[in-house]
């Protein structure tokens, strides 16, 4: 199977700082992490940051935001790979977003995270983002852990996340 | 720092989910990303109130026939 | 297809032992709805790369693409092309890694041009996304990855991927 989910996680009351997917197989080829999550923090929207690692930070964030009237392009030392709603935004309402990283088992390769989220508003205005990151080092990926890198508030109940290991295929290119 | 902070890790080997305190380097990162978006923030913020000034610029001059500047004629969308 | 059994097919891959100016995914099974593309590239210097399907040079790619990066939010648009450009920077600095997503949806569908979407991302470069048309009604067979002006670098990784309805 070339898609298998490895595990959920869904925030229960109370809310929670960071989610983190632990002891990772090493036996896949590429990760997948879709998510619905909303952040406790008084605002419109934050950040959904990524860490590799429980403490390597990645080092290099570029990305594109439109927000229904503006749009602007982001770069800096960041580790946010997605957007969130906060609490301004329409209640009971989730952000959506997937974060791709291609081989994380491979020691000595970039890991670059690809992200795609919105932080939904059923309204007229809402951010949406696309946005890539660049893991502090090569190593190879056996946690990841995600949060709000805004406020550091919590990722409030009823978030949720799914981890996902996509497992290549084999040989079937020409090469020249 | 007064309000604690838990990680809910899922350990995808035993499939066990746990709730942890944040570690001191955790809390300081934290602290750090806050400072980093704030700083963002601003800029964006002061970036759209100058867009939005030269806007409102560019099209009154238009209404009055005057000339408009190069950055006010850059904000106009044809 | 029945319910519980996987949609996501893994068909083929390579992870480059030297550079190559040229990765050809050929003999595509039709046997699914769409395919999905996954390269983590390094090329060996300042770059354009380009995408091809089953060899067709002849003018009939068009794009529209977004993208950011850092300073600037950028958007441009491509008709009537003879390959695909994936989103670089012609100053792309040599040994940065480029990560693309390439989603072809109903590649085997032979009364309609096939279309697609693409993020493009290099962390020290530009996120991008990319909306394309391949104006020919063929079923697409061959995916190739063309390293225009510079070969992609030993250890660049191409994998291809069936997703079934």
């Amino acid at each position: 199977m070339a898609m298998t989910l490895i595990s959920t996680v869904s925030v229960g009351s109370g809310g929670i700082a960071e989610i983190t997917f632990s002891n990772i197989p090493q036996t896949y080829t590429d990760l997948l992490i879709l998510y619905s999550a909303r952040t406790s923090y008084a605002a419109n929207s934050a950040g959904l940051g990524i860490i590799p690692n429980g403490t390597e930070y990645p080092n290099l964030e570029r990305g594109l935001y439109g927000s229904g009237s503006s749009v602007v392009s982001t770069t800096g030392a960041y580790r946010t790979i997605g957007v969130i709603p906060g609490t301004n935004y329409t209640s009971n309402t989730f952000g959506n977003g997937s974060i791709y990283v291609p081989n994380y088992a491979t020691a000595g390769i970039t890991k670059i995270f690809i992200g795609d989220s919105v932080a939904e508003n059923n309204a007229s205005a809402s951010n949406q983002a696309i946005l890539t990151v660049r893991a502090a080092n090569t190593n190879a990926i056996s946690s990841l852990s995600i949060a709000d890198s805004t406020s550091g508030a919590n990722l409030i109940q009823n978030s949720t996340a799914s981890l996902y290991g996509i497992l290549k295929g084999s040989g079937g290119a020409t090469v020249s | 720092m007064t309000d604690k902070k838990y990680v809910l890790e899922h350990n995808c080997e035993t499939g066990e989910t746990v709730e942890r305190e944040f570690t001191a380097q955790e809390y300081a990162q934290a602290e750090l990303d806050a400072q980093a978006f704030a700083q963002a923030e601003a800029e964006r913020l002061a970036a759209e109130e100058a867009l939005a000034t030269l806007k409102a610029s560019a099209k009154a001059k238009l209404i009055a026939g005057e000339p408009l500047t190069a950055e006010e004629a850059d904000t106009l969308v044809i | 297809m029945p319910a519980g059994v996987s949609a996501y097919t893994a068909l083929a891959n390579v992870t480059l032992g030297s550079n190559a100016s040229t990765v050809t995914f050929s003999s595509i099974s039709g046997s699914y709805r769409d395919i999905v593309l996954i390269m983590q590239a390094t090329t060996t210097g300042t770059a354009f790369a380009r995408i091809r399907f089953n060899g067709d040079t002849s003018g009939n790619y068009s794009w529209v693409t977004m993208e950011g990066n850092g300073s600037s939010a950028l958007s441009s648009q491509g008709n009537g092309g003879n390959n695909l450009p994936l989103p670089t920077n012609s100053t792309m600095e040599s040994g940065v890694n480029w990560m693309n997503i390439i989603n072809i949806f109903d590649y085997t569908q032979t009364n309609k041009g096939m279309s697609g979407l693409m993020r493009s991302n290099n962390p020290s470069d530009r996120a991008a996304a990319v909306a394309f048309r391949w104006g020919v009604t063929s079923a697409i067979t061959q995916v190739q990855f063309i390293g225009n002006n510079q070969p992609f670098a030993a250890g660049s990784t191409f994998a291809l991927y069936g997703v079934s309805a």
